[in-house]
């Protein structure tokens, strides 16, 4: 890549985390609009916009972003208290500025309408604000404008020295211990041309060396044209702002043919707090995280961070996972076990200790806390809240819980669906609804993430209509998807909703649209290994709950043998193993095997049916059952012999056994072989394998 | 270079020689033209015709030269460009 | 494709080569990962017979087929030749059991040929040509084919890689 590319890389990089934290704080500041640290902000924000989209000509962005900069310019100087409808303007603006940033980076023609009619309800707008310079002809507004300024004690023009200090002081802020910032005052004489130089060739060399570059060129002194003369210089000075990684000779190489006085290269200190600005793409929280109470940005003591490829990251995350099964095989090997040295007892000790720690530590570095995705479904909230035209309360719990972050992506979408979904079929049609059931006009939405038994719960709750459990079953067994006789618990009924046949519109339109779109939804949680859990109370509310693993690359296993393969059960779904006495074993004609446990009636499973492998046939009582956990209820696993336990990295079997739905990976062993992982959700008694 | 009517449309990437040809062109015309457009994607290849955009319009402000009148330019060959030419 | 400059017109290509029984396959070099030696293979349950299960290379788990089955031969006990070749296909790595590996070897166009319409063990479309190599007859197999029928890899996917 040329360092052109590279730095536009970056921009695209950087523009993008700008923009999602504009979204957040608009938001933020739609709340609060008296927070004046929160639209500073924003307004260096789209001013850091501004100055890298013009240069790489994103000419359409950079206009909008202009404008728009001026707007927030004139609010935060002024400190003037914003109308509701201006704060509006504000949103919709955050959202013009994502679009056409996506039609620039896309090379796309076309803008949007709202692009044309914002930007001209900003330029209309700031005309009444601001007093603009306009030609003599236009004048009829100009009473009010001068009375305005008057008012305001703003000057007619933009002063060009301030134009100069503002562009310092801004990049004072980009700088870093590599780049410089060096302001060039070039004053050619006026037989430059002559001399074979020209102001745009110098400004053409400084762009190749420099990250930035803003020049401003004073032409005041230009002669009308009975006097002028092309071939003779009559600008009488251009300031250069520059910011480069080169050094102050490098750069004033470049002048070296000048005359001393056409030419004077000043550095430009940082700023006296510098913001350290290395982020850390992957985990720790950036300095733009913002607290709760305004601060002013400089001031925070920001959290020292580096940037990282998240390839390297998963380069790193892989070989941590071959350490703890390399780890493993040692402190299992038998060989090695049956040394009877204190010393090497001790060591291996240390050694486990060790590589759980480096496992810990190398996986919270994955692990960011889902505030952000929660951030974006403030938003969310407040735009179907106004596309429905319901009022609703957002509550927002457990922001701080920390998730790995390759789930975060995909857990966006589906949660976004749900959400929409609860305020826009969960809660009442309208306020008249809810007052005569008793409850607040306002709806209540809960957002809400926990750590429950090693997974991570993001939960969605709504205190409208609930779910007719009824109404459900009925619309299941019409659509075929369960029979008549079938025994559900409430769960299993609920979810319901999220099969395919109940995501259709009309298959919804008595349940009133839940539903809809759930199954994608559904799909998209089992791929992260998690599953949506619907609970409900008809007239109070629903909630909706994802659970999802805290990693989805290393589990802790029990591993086990049965028919001559060794399987992986995740310890999580363990309950209990055992080896039933022959009294608690029953087989019931027509519906399989089963052990009384305490009480509790629990199907057994072979493996060896499951699988359709051939073995020899051992009685239940004859080897060991190991009851497990699953979606559908306790199952009991039975197998020949306990193995042991394991921690193991999970890796994928690859697209043609995936679709194994008993199997949900493979795991390499500390010995080099292969152990398959059991779905012990998919693991059902015979009979029931007929089943949806 | 093209004239239509009283509307001037011209190249901005003009050489040192062109330049100095289209004052030559403009001086006798200054008074009837009402408009200077410039050519789609152009860049600018020396100051000189910036300062002659400026003269020309000091010498008729209300001659319409939109490119000008902005105050401002950018490219990824040269950044930001800013220009003021009156008080 | 290597180009001799010499001889402009003709195109050689090159081919890994192997035996199942007494039939000699090849397939075009490009696609070739890896050749390693027969090791011990994990039986997934509920797979296609010619689906012998898993192998574990260097901490990747990687499929690997019973080409005899494939083929609708019979199967045999590996000996010291058997070998498991290894293809790359858009970033899938499958891994094919033969009986031995024989050579690399250059084939030129103009002995490559249309393959038979019938005859021989296998379903004739995974054999995009018959060469001739001297007296022994090579059919070349179309490893794409050969994969996609198998719903190992979606052939929509790979739309963009370029045949050989």
């Amino acid at each position: 890549m040329t360092k052109q590319e590279q730095v536009k890389a970056i921009f695209i990089e950087e523009a993008g985390e700008i923009v999602e934290k504009l979204d957040v704080d608009i938001i933020r500041f739609e709340e609060n609009s008296n927070d004046f640290n929160l639209l500073n902000e924003i307004f260096r924000g789209v001013h850091t916009l501004k100055g890298n989209a013009n240069a790489f000509g994103f000419t359409r962005l950079g206009e909008f972003v202009h404008h728009f900069e001026d707007l927030l310019d004139y609010y935060r100087s002024t400190k003037e208290s914003i109308e509701a409808n201006n704060l509006e303007l504000f949103v919709e603006s955050v959202d013009v500025v994502k679009e056409v940033m996506g039609c620039e980076l896309n090379a796309i023609e076309q803008l949007p309408q709202s692009y044309t009619e914002c930007l001209e309800k900003i330029k209309r707008l700031l005309a009444l604000k601001k007093n603009i310079s306009k030609p003599m002809t236009e004048q009829n507004s100009v009473a009010e404008l001068n009375d305005l300024a008057s008012e305001f004690g703003l000057s007619s023009l933009e002063n060009e020295e301030n134009d100069i200090e503002k562009s310092i002081k801004f990049h004072q802020a980009l700088q870093t211990d590599e780049l410089n910032l060096y302001k060039i005052d070039l004053n050619l004489d006026i037989d430059c041309y002559k001399r074979g130089f020209d102001y745009f060739i110098f400004l053409k060399i400084l762009s190749e060396r420099t990250n930035f570059l803003e020049s401003f060129f004073d032409m005041k002194n230009v002669k009308t044209i009975s006097e002028f003369k092309s071939d003779e210089n009559g600008i009488a000075n251009v300031t250069v702002v520059v910011l480069t990684l080169q050094r102050r000779e490098d750069i004033e190489e470049i002048f070296e043919f000048l005359f001393e006085h056409e030419f004077h290269i000043t550095q430009i200190e940082p700023a006296v707090i510098k913001k350290a600005d290395i982020k850390i793409e992957a985990a720790l929280s950036t300095a733009f995280q913002t607290a709760p109470s305004p601060a002013p940005s400089n001031a925070n003591a920001p959290k020292s961070t580096i940037r990282i490829d998240t390839i390297k990251l998963d380069e790193l995350f892989d070989s941590v996972g071959e350490l703890v099964i390399t780890q493993n095989f040692i402190a299992q090997n038998e060989k090695i076990r049956s040394i009877e040295d204190e010393a090497i007892n001790r060591t291996i000790e240390t050694l486990s200790k060790i590589t759980k720690k480096i496992q810990d530590r190398v996986m919270s570095l994955r692990m960011i806390a889902i505030k952000d995705t929660f951030e974006k479904m403030k938003r969310v909230v407040r735009d179907t809240s106004k596309k429905t035209l319901k009022e609703v309360h957002l509550i927002v719990q457990g922001e701080d819980t920390e998730i790995d972050k390759t789930m975060i992506d995909s857990l966006s979408d589906p949660l976004i669906h749900i959400i929409r979904n609860a305020i826009d079929h969960g809660l009442e049609s309208n306020s008249d609804e809810r007052l005569r059931a008793g409850k607040n006009a306002e709806g209540v939405i809960a957002l809400r993430a926990f750590h429950k038994s090693g997974n991570i719960v993001i939960s969605v709750s709504d205190d409208g209509r609930g779910i007719n459990k009824e109404r459900v079953l009925q619309k299941a067994i019409e659509r075929g998807i369960i029979n008549e006789n079938e025994n559900l618990t409430d769960s299993q009924i609920f979810s319901l909703i999220m099969q395919p046949g109940f995501s259709t519109a009309e298959a919804v339109s008595d349940l009133s649209g839940r539903g809809v779109g759930l199954d994608v939804v559904k799909t998209s949680i089992e791929k992260l290994r998690g599953k949506i859990e619907i609970d409900s109370d008809e007239g109070c509310g629903t909630t909706f709950s994802i659970v999802l693993p805290l990693t989805l690359a290393i589990i802790d296993g029990m591993l086990v043998r049965t028919a001559d393969e060794i399987y992986i059960i995740p310890t999580l779904s363990v309950v209990e193993s055992f080896r039933p006495e022959k009294e608690i074993v029953h087989i019931i004609k027509g519906r399989g095997e089963f052990v009384n446990l305490r009480g509790e009636c629990i199907p057994i499973i072979r493996l060896s049916t499951v699988f359709d492998i051939k073995t020899q046939k051992m009685e239940a009582w004859e080897s060991i059952l190991v009851c497990v956990e699953t979606e559908g209820g306790r199952i009991a696993v039975m197998i020949d012999e306990l193995l042991g336990r394991q921690q193991v990295v999970i890796k994928t079997l690859g697209k043609s056994l995936a679709k194994i739905k008993e199997i949900s990976g493979g795991a390499i062993l500390g010995n080099g072989d292969i152990a398959l992982i059991l779905n012990v959700d998919e693991l059902r008694p015979l009979n029931e394998i007929s089943h949806v | 270079m093209e004239i239509n009517g009283d509307a001037l449309t011209i190249d901005l990437d003009m050489s040192m020689d062109e330049i100095v040809e289209f004052e030559e062109f403009i001086r006798p015309r200054i008074e009837y033209i009402e408009k200077i457009e410039i050519e789609e994607n152009g860049l600018l290849k020396s100051s000189a015709l910036l300062s002659l955009l400026v003269s020309i319009k000091k010498t008729r402000p209300e001659m319409e030269i939109p490119f000008l009148d902005k105050g401002w330019t950018m490219s990824p060959i040269y950044g930001t460009v800013h220009w003021i030419y009156h008080d | 494709m290597s180009t001799e400059p010499n001889t402009s017109q003709s195109k050689k290509a090159r081919y890994l080569t192997f035996f199942l029984g007494d039939e000699q396959y090849g397939i075009a070099i490009e696609r070739v990962k890896e050749i390693i030696a027969m090791m011990k293979i994990t039986a997934v349950p509920k797979t296609p017979q010619f689906m012998r299960g898993v192998i574990n290379l260097r901490g990747s788990i990687i499929p690997v087929v019973d080409t005899r089955l494939r083929f609708a031969m019979p199967s045999r006990e590996a000996d010291m030749h058997t070998a498991i070749i290894i293809v790359e296909i858009d970033k899938i790595n499958i891994g094919f059991i033969v009986d031995h590996v024989e050579e690399v070897a250059s084939i030129d166009e103009s002995n490559l040929s249309e393959p038979p319409k019938f005859g021989s063990y296998i379903d004739t479309d995974f054999i995009s040509a018959v060469a001739q190599m001297g007296e022994n007859v090579v059919m070349i197999l179309d490893v794409l084919k050969l994969f996609e029928a198998d719903e190992i890899v979606d052939l929509e996917q790979i739309q963009n890689l370029i045949e050989d």
